[in-house]
């Protein structure tokens, strides 16, 4: 049996790429770089910039590099667009990435992934923030190898091509952040992937595969961690301050990459679909290219005006022919559009039963007709994913993300500026996480609820390591849940090195994954029963 | 503020129109009974009701919103009004009947979905209220009426006319060998409401094709068995009085169009499970106290204006339960 999430639907199959290989597109003519915050540019107007060379540095150190060689014709505080002179030039690697495993510990890994500017695949955040946000709370980590999207199948080609370097990845993550567990959440019919990643785990201990129901959204982090632990991790922070840290597949392979070789990352891997193409593929494409170039590499329909989507068929962001793939796209669409239908709200609750947030998105609907927006924040208009069910199993034919969207940005845009002031209403920080909980009553509270007031207390340094949610991978194993030796952990006093054929990095015997910053004194005894009744709960909800 | 919309690439699998042709379709054993018992003048009846439905829901909406929403939901409304109608009523009065529940009950509440009450419930009290007698002369089984007359003349409906087990009910007759009557529906009765069985092949099509949640039909019929083999208060075995309470009156037809309507009843689906205890409840003593025809349909019309509250009490908790506040 595989793991299930609550809420959400399954959709029917679709076709793509996951069988393919994945299309390298090389050169397109411009790429838009885009500079996160407190990043600035380091080149100018006019500079002439060769491919892995730095273009923008952070105050935190975080680099971003062209990746495409050429002229930067355009260079403002957020963007640096590049004109490719399809010269390949490129910059040196970096002579000081790491030489043995041995160079892996917090502070390198942290390091390392700043300088290589390595962002998560599907936040598009720097992957530093969210290691150190989760060091020291957590005691495994989780490498999300699912599809996000119907039509998506460039995470099942990027696992089967690469299985060795997201496990060796993995690997890092494990030693620079001291912990002994990793779970590989893959969905439970990618034999492929499973197979290829199997080939590899079994001689690194602590790590085992979970085979995930295919639902959609359950690529989202906190439904994927729902079906593997079978817990609510609560919205009031992200999954890794939790103390279960997500990353994705493509983000630790390319963390691995940047590693060995020493070149930053620079490309991106993508799915795109819909019918304006052929048939889905699997494509790498530097970061930034430019939607029209990639277009016209995979070749467009001549039947109808195409028109450009980010994002999965259920969610996407319609975009001009005209814009750039930006860091978190994982899914270009070329569709043929509709005019917009005018719906009617009757009230079947469709949108209700089948959303995973447990929202009622007919309220934001409703608040979206008189213009009253600030009423729904108390419904959960922020806990809100968009994932775009609501819109797509609506028989009023409402489009419900949009309207949800739209109500999300009309009330953050005039707010900006307040938003500093009111330092109370702001719930990122613990204690008003907790006061904001204590004045809402919880129905039902997770086990995860409380540890993590525990934690805000002061009371937990950290996560325990706790055996529930091993036993529920475990109880899955039957045929989906691959189990390593976790136990040997401890004995193996041997840790194969990173590359054992890439002469580059040495093998290293008696490396000791240092002891992960746990406090097993501390661990609930109530938790067991508490995550047992979430089962529990979980299987009332599939009504 | 201009929507950027969501370019679906998914065909959507339900439009209110599919759903409305559901509970159609489900309307179509009942209805097929009564052309059987009633004759022809039950499709009449039906067809007038719906006819003036469909056009003052048309008027009403250009009126309104200066634009043609035309959907299949006035017609289910203006079906329902007629099969609730003994066949022998004058045909101007399903007409008015559904004038009635589409300008009171849907156009003054702003168009479909934003109805409070039942439209048909209400359109049915609405006649029964101002033309009571017409509305209580229920004929005998296959005494056909002609089918396109206007008004039946007093002799031929007097002919035809007969007493309900409901009014045997009310005055504690015993009858014990109606029950299989009453379940095939060779009984008088409303056009569409007197074959049980009929109406409840409706109501499993309906559940089997998920149009209608099973948790509300099932709690409403547990509860109502509960109610009635609990307190049987006419001179019946319980098993009896409990079979004869759910195969009589308009029990199953309001069961299966009312109290399952997506708009007047709670979304949430504990929501739904109280409303339909209530119901079953509400439905029980009115029977037990009122034991006037169509009281159903008034009880409908008083948990209608329960619903609302309900469904607020009953939204459910977030997952994670932590209200995000900010972004
Ligand atoms: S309300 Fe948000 S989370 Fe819920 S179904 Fe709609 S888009 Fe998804
Ligand atoms: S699915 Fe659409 S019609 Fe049904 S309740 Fe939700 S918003 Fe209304």
């Amino acid at each position: 049996m595989a793991l299930r999430s609550t809420g959400g639907i399954v959709l029917p199959k679709t076709k793509n790429p996951s069988k393919d290989e994945i299309l390298l597109y090389d050169c397109p003519a411009l790429a838009e770089i885009r500079l996160p915050e407190l990043c600035a540019p380091v080149v100018e107007k006019g500079e002439y910039v060769r491919r892995y060379q730095k273009v923008a540095c952070g105050e935190d150190g975080f680099s971003v590099y062209a990746s495409i060689p050429g002229k930067v014709t355009v260079c403002a505080k957020d963007r640096i667009i590049i004109e490719n002179d399809m010269s390949q030039k490129t910059a040196e690697s970096d002579a000081n990435k790491p030489r043995t495993i041995d160079d892996i510990n917090y502070e390198s890994l942290i390091e390392y992934s700043r300088r290589y500017g390595i962002t998560g695949a599907y936040s598009g955040v720097p992957l530093y923030r969210k290691i150190s946000g989760a060091y020291g709370k957590c005691s495994r980590i989780i490498i999300n190898c699912i599809e996000s999207d119907p039509y998506s199948g460039h995470v099942r080609a990027l696992v089967c091509a690469h299985a060795k370097e997201i496990v060796l990845g993995a690997k890092i993550l494990m030693i620079g952040m001291g912990v002994k567990k990793c779970v590989f959440a893959l969905g439970a019919s990618y034999s492929a992937a499973a197979s290829a990643i199997k080939e590899h785990i079994s001689d690194v201990p602590g790590m085992v595969i979970a085979g995930i129901k295919e639902k959609y959204p359950v690529g989202n982090e906190y439904l994927l961690l729902n079906a593997v632990y079978g817990k609510e991790i609560s919205r009031s922070r992200s999954t890794a301050e939790s103390g279960y840290p997500v990353f994705s597949a493509e983000t630790v392979c390319e963390l691995f990459n940047a590693l060995r070789s020493g070149l930053p990352s620079i490309y991106k891997v993508l799915t795109v679909a819909g019918k304006g193409f052929s048939k889905p593929y699997a494509v790498r494409v530097p970061q930034g290219c430019a939607v029209a170039d990639l277009a016209d590499f995979i070749g467009t329909t001549e039947k109808f005006d195409v028109s450009f989507a980010f994002g999965g068929p259920l969610r996407s962001v319609p975009v001009d022919r005209g814009s750039f793939l930006e860091r978190n796209t994982n899914m270009l669409l070329a569709y043929k559009s509709k005019k917009p239908s005018d719906g009617t709200c009757i009230r079947c609750a469709r949108c209700t039963s089948f959303c995973p947030m447990d929202l009622v998105p007919f309220l934001f609907h409703d608040s979206y007709s008189v213009g009253r927006y600030s009423d729904v924040v108390g419904r959960g208009l922020y806990n809100c994913i968009e994932c775009g069910i609501c819109t797509y199993v609506c028989v009023g034919k409402i489009d419900l993300l949009a309207e949800i969207r739209a109500q999300k940005s009309a009330l953050n845009a005039p707010e900006e500026l307040a938003e500093e002031q009111p330092e109370t209403i702001s719930d990122t920080s613990d204690e008003n996480a907790v006061s904001a909980e204590e004045e809402k009553p919880l129905d039902h509270e997770s086990s995860a609820e409380e540890i993590l007031d525990a934690v805000a207390d002061g009371i937990l340094s950290s996560i325990s390591e706790d055996e529930v949610p091993v036993e529920t991978v475990e109880e899955a194993a039957e045929d989906t849940v691959e189990e390593a030796a976790e136990e040997h952990v401890e004995e193996t006093a041997e840790i194969t090195a990173l590359e054992p054929d890439d002469g580059k990095i040495e093998e290293n015997a008696g490396e000791d994954i240092p002891a992960p910053a746990v406090d097993t004194a501390a661990e609930t005894a109530g938790e067991t029963d508490a995550s047992e009744e979430s089962e529990a709960e979980k299987k009332d909800d599939n009504e | 503020m201009t929507t950027n919309n969501t370019p679906l690439l998914f065909k959507r699998r339900d439009t209110i129109n599919t759903v409305m042709v559901n509970v159609l379709i489900a309307m179509l054993p009942a209805l097929c009974w009564s052309v059987y018992v009633f004759g022809f003048r039950s499709i009449s009846v039906c067809a007038a009701a719906t006819l003036s439905a469909m056009v003052l829901h048309t008027v009403g909406d250009i009126l309104i919103s200066r634009k043609v929403r035309f959907d299949l939901s006035c017609v289910v409304t203006g079906v329902l009004v007629g099969m609730a109608m003994p066949v022998s009523v004058p045909l101007w009065l399903p007409a008015a009947a559904s004038a009635f529940a589409v300008i009171v009950g849907k156009i003054f509440f702003g168009g479909t979905g934003g109805n409070l009450f039942n439209p048909a419930a209400l359109g049915i009290c609405f006649s029964y209220l101002t033309f009571g007698g017409y509305m209580t002369a229920f004929t005998k089984p296959f005494a056909v009426l002609p089918a396109f007359y206007i008004e039946i003349p007093g002799e031929m409906l007097d002919s035809a006319r007969t007493v309900t087990s409901f009014e045997n009910l009310r005055a504690g007759v015993v009858d014990p060998t109606c029950i299989s009557e009453e379940l095939y529906g060779l009984v008088p009765g409303s056009i569409g409401t007197v074959s049980a069985l009929m109406l409840f092949i409706g109501l499993v099509y309906l559940l089997l094709t998920r149009t209608v949640h099973f948790n509300s039909a099932l709690a409403f019929l547990l509860v109502y068995t509960l109610l009635s083999l609990t307190f049987c208060y006419a001179d019946y075995e319980p098993t009896q009085f409990m079979e004869l309470q759910l195969l009589s009156g308009n029990l199953m037809f309001v069961l299966t169009f009312m109290l399952n309507d997506y708009t007047t009843t709670p979304t949430t689906s504990i929501g739904r499970l109280i409303f339909a205890a209530l119901a079953a409840g509400a439905i029980f003593a009115v029977r037990a106290f009122g034991m006037v025809d169509y009281c159903e349909f008034f009880a409908v019309l008083v948990l209608n204006v329960l619903s609302p509250i309900i469904e607020k009490h009953t939204y459910p908790t977030v997952f994670g339960a932590h209200v995000r506040k900010t972004l």
